[in-house]
């Protein structure tokens, strides 16, 4: 197979690959074991279809002289349908309103029975159903209406008489061209015209004529579909092939692609004036606007719900939760994880290293992430804060033993020894919160908990500063203005035999917070976390309910992470987990039932290890040095390579091949809307390689646009 | 049941309890009752026999689902998840129980492989090797709606659901269901009850157009539609074969598009106010729980709500003849839907199956408990569907008794996956077909061979239904009369 590469002008070479045998080798060993979770092409047609896979190991020929040439070529050509938020778009940009919110009443996305996919992907050769059809028709037809209604002239800036007149004709025109992503050819232009007058005629109107036109071309395949068919012409200069796998896209196809990828919408005029001009296929030019589009905040919005979507945290706040394990989770608190994440990512599109997305101490947090690290906001970043009443804990506590506690310490020990003030709140504020400095004495394995109630509202707090280094909790409460009364006392008394563990308060104060409380802080993260596996939002998502879930975790850094294919359970086995006894407590020991049945062990014993290494944070991620008083084992291996936690965990994956080249992977799917087969893998280890070499996203980005991948196609698709 | 209107006046899409929705008042269409306030009977003619699908997911507690009493008269001894149908004189004796049925194909047995197996009888593994594959076989409810194509007023199906809830975080099933075409692709379904109000009446006909005018609105109304045609076949030469297909596809479900409008009239009669039920997303709320004393705010879906609502746009839309096929899911396979208000339920359906502590402290109370409550709750969504269906008049008879209803889930039992006493009801008389009221012992019959039933009674001439070792071709005929 040969391949044009731009650099070196039309040079032909072959294509060996042996990252991608490699890859291969390795998943089919393990498909013998019982256990396929190779990288996942969906086409991956040479993959054994039964366990005894001894014709289809490509080990076997690891030696072998025939396959050093592989097949290349990009995706094939095809008609793409937009996604729902593309349809949204586009519909806001033909009907040039910004502010539509249509919502469901355009067609959802189709459903995938597959754990993870993108929505161009689910969206790119579904069919429409024929109620998404029906809708079309009704939405179209309505929401022109709307917009035709409305005081605005920036749609019509003239009065229409008749369909012929230059005010209907210039409509009509850019109308189409806005529609349809592309100048309307002079047939299309009169059959629309011949409507517009039918309607004209019939219900004497000429706005409405143009009403009905403009309806229906936001139902025509023209703007539903983008053909992406491969009949463009090369940039002068640049070598010319006729190599019929690498058909150049035609210029305002070119624009669409590029848009639709990184702003989910149509092009704009500058980009579309650029594809009239035929000025796109110049790479420079096309880097150029690659690089415009995303800094645009659409282009940020944009890969912002490509990581959302790859890292699946785009429901955060539905996710179910049960209130009497996790207490703390809330829908403000979840917003304050996606925050985070979404900061996170935007780091990379701003010039972090990509790797960084593993390894970052920072954190973006508002004032509800920072109380639920337990992070101290610096200088009280963010939160506006004002001490409305400040009490020192006098020394002592009544039945308390206090030896050994420093003489500012109250020791709160029993319900005879809590803190009671009473204060008032003057004015009204944004939100407030009970500020308290302590720590806790460390008398067994359980956590040791301080309540404070404020009135009728109690919260409670996990006191992890020891004697040496003792910390200040918030608590957040919102206060009308009145009188209230708090109080700080030891929520641990539940803990059967009660341990040695005290609560040692320094002082207490009621704070004010007029700030946003969403504002985020840029600060870093506490000791016990670094980068995405060690964020809240991740960690709550993939865990359960009530729980952790190693499998969940691990299944995240198999499948999205290292772009791996797990099956599915065996049938006919009961999926549940013991449930934790005095024997059983921790997690790993729950789930070692998975790896003493042959069937279950198959692939758990790839999935589950990675998953207990994050054993450390609970289902919502909050910190815990022990399960339930037992001790966490948190070591584990990668494939062969060994790590300690989720710190350790991430810094491997971080220098991991495979996760570059399952982030390009990923990135692909979601700007063609295609899953790769073999024939698009050299391109794709391709910019892998430009990941690991430049270890900047928007690198990538650029290269992906300017790659054979994103300016080509092959034939046709077959179905 | 002569004397009751097509439509009681106490079916009202009603001002929700949470304020969300406005009052509607649905039509009395007076216009087409005869003297005697049977609806349709001008000419006699007998009313059309319709079909519909009810699906939810992660199956039901078999042992507490399955009634205790075999043949007729079920209710008299049924089982605790079978109560709220048992209690409801108006439609039991027109629900059947179907138990001890299964599904016949044992080379897999996740969610999606039963689900495939017990809507369309197969389930073919995805060449790729990939999770879930393709579902090769068409649904029972595809079969039907294709056989009586263009034979409604308006609308070939109507497919919709209730709960948007995922599996975890993932895409997965947001929109997936219970309607496949038989090309691998599972059609959507609407979640939105405007949606589905304004996909049945919203008929584009502008408020101030005169009833003279309405021949020249149609007759640019189906201009539209010829344009659209004009670009499809202008596109069409550019594509490949796989490409063409999807768009020929595609303007073959146009016709429905245009077959609405020509009969835009027919559909006018059973639209009153211009009120409408609201959005999807006015069907989530903020709900303040509290368990053991913790509060804890979750955005919940409201079922209840939703579910009485779209029952009511399904007996519209099969009363005034705008389709003649449904499908309803109250909530997808294997998904997470939280029932909060359950108030003993704490985790989402398809994890309470699995992992059901529900917040015991006791660590042997793993009795899933929830699953037994979700069922039960379920049933009773089930029965609401049955009521509107039995509260609106259909010639002499009302709704119910001219439809036929197949009501099951991927599993009986999902806790184990297991393929054997699958959830099956079958409800309605499909216009006299069927018997029913009964509880029919399945020992170890394809459970295929209930649609294939289903659909041969509602007149499909099928030789059999699905495909492989799945495949049914004899009828389950103690439920035929």
């Amino acid at each position: 197979m040969r391949f044009t590469d731009h650099d070196t002008g039309s040079t032909m070479r072959s294509w060996s690959t042996p990252t991608v045998r490699a890859i291969h080798a390795a998943a089919l060993s393990l498909w013998v074991v019982g256990c396929y979770h190779g990288a996942g092409n969906a086409n991956d047609d040479d993959l054994p279809e039964d366990s005894d896979g001894d014709n289809a190991d490509p080990s076997n020929d690891e030696t072998g002289d025939q396959e050093d040439e592989v097949e290349v070529a990009p995706f094939p050509a095809g008609l793409r349908r937009l996604t729902r938020l593309q349809v949204e778009n586009a519909y806001r940009h033909v009907l040039m309103h910004d502010d539509l919110i249509l919502g469901d009443r355009l067609p959802l996305d189709p459903s995938t029975d597959e754990d993870f996919k993108f929505d161009t992907e689910l969206a790119a050769f579904a069919p429409f159903g024929a109620s998404d059809i029906i809708k079309f028709d009704n939405v179209a037809l309505s929401v022109v209406a709307e917009v035709f209604d409305m005081p605005s002239d920036t749609l019509l800036s003239c009065a229409p008489v008749d369909a012929q007149d230059q005010c209907a004709q210039d409509y009509l025109q850019g109308m189409l061209r806005r529609a349809f992503r592309r100048p309307p050819t002079e047939q299309e232009l009169d059959e629309y015209t011949a409507l517009a007058q039918q309607t004209q005629d019939n219900l004497g109107d000429a706005r409405q004529g143009l009403e009905f036109a403009t309806a229906t071309a936001m139902q025509s395949p023209w703007m539903l579909y983008q053909p992406e068919l491969g009949d463009g012409q090369r940039a002068q200069g640049e070598a010319t092939q006729d190599d019929a796998d690498f058909r150049p896209l035609s210029d305002h196809a070119l624009a669409s692609r590029l848009s639709l990828f990184l702003w989910n919408a149509p092009p704009d005029e500058e980009l579309s004036a650029l594809a009239d001009a035929g000025e796109l296929q110049d790479p420079d030019v096309l880097a150029a606007q690659a690089q415009r589009l995303l800094a645009d905040p659409r282009g940020r919005d944009t890969m912002k719900g490509f990581f959302t979507q790859w890292f699946g945290y785009g429901s955060i706040e539905t996710l179910p939760k049960n209130s009497a394990v996790f207490p703390d989770f809330s829908p403000t608190l979840a917003s304050a994880m996606r925050a985070e994440l979404d900061h996170a990512v935007l780091d990379i599109i701003d010039g972090a290293p990509y790797d960084s997305l593993f390894t970052s101490t920072q954190t973006w947090t508002t004032p509800a992430l920072a109380a639920f690290y337990g992070i101290e906001l610096p200088g009280g970043a963010g939160t506006d804060t004002q001490v409305l009443e400040r009490w020192e804990a006098e020394s002592g506590g009544q039945g308390c033993n206090t030896d050994g506690v420093p003489p500012q310490f109250h020791n709160l020990c029993s319900d005879s020894s809590q803190l009671r003030r009473t204060f008032t709140i003057d004015e009204a504020a944004a939100s407030h919160a009970i500020t308290v400095r302590a720590y806790a004495t460390q008398g067994g394995n359980e956590v040791t908990r301080l309540r404070v109630t404020v009135d009728d509202e109690a919260a409670e707090v996990e006191i992890m500063a020891t004697a040496s280094d003792p910390a200040t909790y918030t608590v957040p409460f919102t206060l009308a203005p009145g009188d209230h009364e708090v109080v700080l006392e030891l929520a641990n008394d539940y803990f059967e035999p009660p341990d040695n563990r005290d609560v040692m308060v320094d002082w207490f104060e009621v704070v004010s917070r007029n700030a946003d409380p969403n504002a985020v802080v840029k600060t870093e993260l506490p000791a016990e976390r670094q980068g995405l596996l060690s964020r809240a939002g991740i960690l709550s998502v993939y865990a359960k309910p009530i729980d952790t879930s190693p499998t969940t975790r691990g299944l995240f850094v198999r499948q999205r992470l290292l772009c791996e294919i797990i099956p599915d359970p065996p049938p006919g086995v009961a999926t549940e987990l013991p449930p934790s006894s005095d024997d059983i407590k921790t997690n790993r020991q729950r789930v070692e039932i998975h790896m003493t049945e042959q069937a279950c062990a198959a692939c758990h014993q790839y999935i589950d290890p990675l998953g207990l290494a994050l054993e450390h944070f609970d289902g919502i991620g909050v910190y815990r040095e022990t399960h339930d008083g037992a001790p966490l084992d948190v070591t584990g291996d990668l494939d062969g390579v060994q790590f300690d936690g989720a710190i350790e965990m991430g810094e491997r994956l971080a220098e991991d091949p495979r996760v570059l080249s399952c982030a390009v992977r990923q990135l692909s799917r979601f700007a063609l809307g295609q899953h790769e087969s073999d024939k698009q893998e050299p391109l794709l280890q391709e910019l892998a390689g430009v990941l690991q070499q430049t270890r900047s996203w928007p690198t990538v980005i650029e290269a992906l646009v300017l790659s054979d991948l994103f300016r080509t196609v092959a034939d046709h698709r077959e179905d | 049941m002569s004397n009751k209107h097509i439509l009681s006046r106490r079916t009202m899409l009603r001002s929700l309890t949470t304020g969300i929705g406005a009052t509607v008042a649905l039509p009395i269409f007076e216009s087409m009752l005869d003297d005697h306030g049977v609806a349709f009977a001008e000419d006699g003619a007998p009313r059309p026999v319709r079909y519909g699908v009810f699906f939810w997911g992660n199956g039901v507690r078999p042992d507490r689902w399955t009634p205790n009493r075999v043949g007729d008269q079920w209710w008299n001894d049924p089982n605790e998840e079978l109560a709220p149908i048992a209690e409801n004189a108006m439609i039991r004796d027109r629900v059947s129980i179907l138990s001890g049925f299964r599904l016949l194909d044992n080379s897999g047995s996740a969610h999606h492989k039963t689900r495939a197996q017990i809507l369309t009888g197969a389930y073919q593994p995805s060449p790729s090797g990939n999770c879930c594959g393709q579902v090769a076989g068409a649904s029972s409810d595809w079969l039907v709606r294709q056989a009586w194509a263009g034979q409604s007023q308006l609308r070939d199906a109507v497919d919709v659901g209730i709960s948007q809830t995922n599996k975890g975080a993932s895409n997965f099933n947001v929109n997936s269901g219970t309607v496949f075409n038989g090309n691998g692709d599972a059609q959507p379904l609407e979640m939105s009850p405007r949606a589905v109000y304004d996909s049945l009446f919203g008929n584009g006909l502008p408020e101030d157009v005169p009833l003279a005018d309405i021949t020249a609105f149609k007759d640019s109304r189906l201009s539209m539609v010829d344009l659209v045609r004009e670009d499809a076949a202008r596109l069409r030469t550019k594509l490949g074969a796989a490409d063409k297909q999807r768009l020929d596809d595609h303007l073959e479900q146009i016709l429905q598009v245009e077959h609405g409008i020509e009969n835009l009239d027919a559909a006018s009669a059973c639209m009153l106010p211009a009120m409408v039920p609201s959005s999807a997303d006015a069907y989530r709320q903020s709900v303040m729980l509290e368990q053991d004393g913790q509060p804890a705010t979750i955005i919940g879906e409201l079922l209840i709500e939703k579910n009485k609502v779209m029952a009511e746009l399904i007996a519209l839309a099969l009363a005034c003849d705008l389709t003649r096929v449904f499908t309803f899911q109250h909530h997808g396979m294997q998904t997470d839907t939280m029932f909060w208000n359950l108030p003993s339920v704490s985790l989402g359906s398809h994890q309470s199956t699995h992992d059901d502590r529900n917040n015991s402290p006791d660590p042997q109370a793993r009795d899933f408990e929830a699953v037994h409550e979700i069922a039960t709750f379920v049933m009773s969504q089930f029965g609401v569907l049955l009521q509107a269906l039995a509260d609106t008049a259909d010639g002499t008879e009302d709704l119910l008794d001219n439809t036929a209803i197949y009501a099951t889930s991927e599993y009986g039992d999902a806790s184990t996956h297991s393929l054997e006493n699958m959830a099956i009801m079958v409800a309605g008389g499909a216009g006299g077909a069927l018997r029913t009221g009964m509880h029919y012992e399945g020992n170890g019959r394809n459970a295929v061979e209930v649609p294939l039933t289903l659909m041969r009674a509602v007149g499909l001439n099928l030789d059999g239904f699905g495909q492989g070792v799945s495949r049914a071709t004899a009828s389950f005929d103690p439920m035929l009369m």
